[in-house]
């Protein structure tokens, strides 16, 4: 049980949400630009900032490419979907989560919410 | 064939033979002193002309053998006297240009223009070339000519650290690290003398050469030991 509820923390943490708001919508941003947008708001490392996007890239959340500049090279991130599309997806995979841990009590919890809402 | 010649009794070859042996060793202790890969092939070169004469010499001078044996074995030694060669030219082709062309056309991302490699390449002459690794983490290492830094790396560092990366990876070039540490690979896998576990490759020397060469460029050892504490954080 303890190991299924774990599950659900792992979808977005507070900085990657965070990081997700500066890229909606539709924006291309490097690493060094999301994190000058961020640190006004919360004390944070660029290499922090530069791991929490590897890791939405790996979640396939984020897209990125590289450009060769100056002398050196970059990555830019863009979004692969909108918020409102990230939102749906997130539920989709969410609700999919809780039916496949706990079956009927899931499914029947969303029947008396959603009879609720009815009312 | 004369199969009562013995070479063992021929005063010229053995000659050749003790010659080639003292000369063998001489490389062998110049290429652990010096870590220079010409002494790597001078050594094998002359490893292998006693190796000829011994071969050829016994095995058509076994008289010992002469009713258990049908024929003379001189085939099989040529066999593996004439692929010696082009056995460790083979070994050393794949490792200087097969693999860093591999790599490159697999893994490297793009080719960077970059002002301190331009003048390196100027002033020694040289083509090497910079490029992208498309990988997070910050990693930086050469092969052959091609210097290889990750969009990590640039990210992680500044611009005096990644030129002090740089210069770290051109000090290798200079001091021809890849081809040096190639040529103790093939070392250890075709001299005898190595078993002994008396060729073992100072790589800690080759980092050393490298850290100085960037000192000397930058005047400075901070940006470099800055750029070695981020990535050890990372």
């Amino acid at each position: 049980m303890r190991d299924k509820i774990a599950d659900f923390d792992s979808l977005l943490s507070p900085l990657e949400k965070d990081i997700l708001d500066k890229l909606w919508p539709d924006k291309k941003l490097r690493v060094r630009e999301i994190y000058d947008k961020l640190k006004t708001k919360r004390k944070l490392a660029l290499s922090s900032v530069a791991v929490l996007l590897d890791r939405l890239h790996s979640k396939k959340i984020v897209d990125r490419k590289v450009e060769v500049a100056r002398g050196g090279a970059r990555y830019i991130y863009s979004p692969k979907k909108n918020k409102e599309g990230f939102e749906e997806s997130v539920v989709e995979k969410t609700v999919n989560k809780l039916i496949q841990n706990f079956g009927e009590t899931a499914t029947a919890y969303f029947e008396e919410r959603f009879a609720k809402k009815r009312k | 064939m004369d199969y009562n010649y013995s070479f063992l009794t021929d005063i010229s070859v053995l000659t050749v033979i003790a010659t080639s042996l003292v000369l063998a060793f001489y490389t062998f202790y110049e290429w652990k002193t010096k870590r220079n890969y010409f002494f790597v092939y001078a050594h094998l070169l002359f490893l292998l002309i006693p190796f000829v004469l011994f071969a050829t010499g016994v095995n058509c001078a076994m008289s010992i053998l002469q009713g258990l044996v049908q024929f003379c074995s001189l085939a099989i030694s040529k066999i593996i006297i004439y692929s010696s060669p082009f056995v460790i030219f083979s070994a050393f082709a794949t490792g200087y240009f097969v693999i860093p062309l591999i790599y490159v056309k697999r893994f490297a991302k793009k080719e960077i223009k970059n002002g301190i490699v331009s003048n390196f390449n100027k002033i020694n002459k040289a083509n090497v070339k910079l490029f992208a690794l498309d990988n997070s983490n910050p990693v930086a290492f050469t092969i052959a000519k091609n210097i290889f830094v990750s969009v990590g790396m640039f990210e992680l560092l500044d611009a005096k650290e990644i030129e002090a990366v740089i210069l770290h990876e051109l000090g290798h070039i200079k001091h021809k690290t890849s081809l040096n540490r190639l040529s103790a690979s093939i070392m250890k896998f075709a001299s005898p003398l190595s078993y002994f576990g008396l060729s073992d490759y100072c790589k800690a020397c080759d980092e050393k050469e490298a850290d100085n060469f960037a000192i000397s460029i930058q005047k400075n050892r901070k940006y470099l030991n800055k750029a070695r504490k981020k990535v050890r954080r990372y």
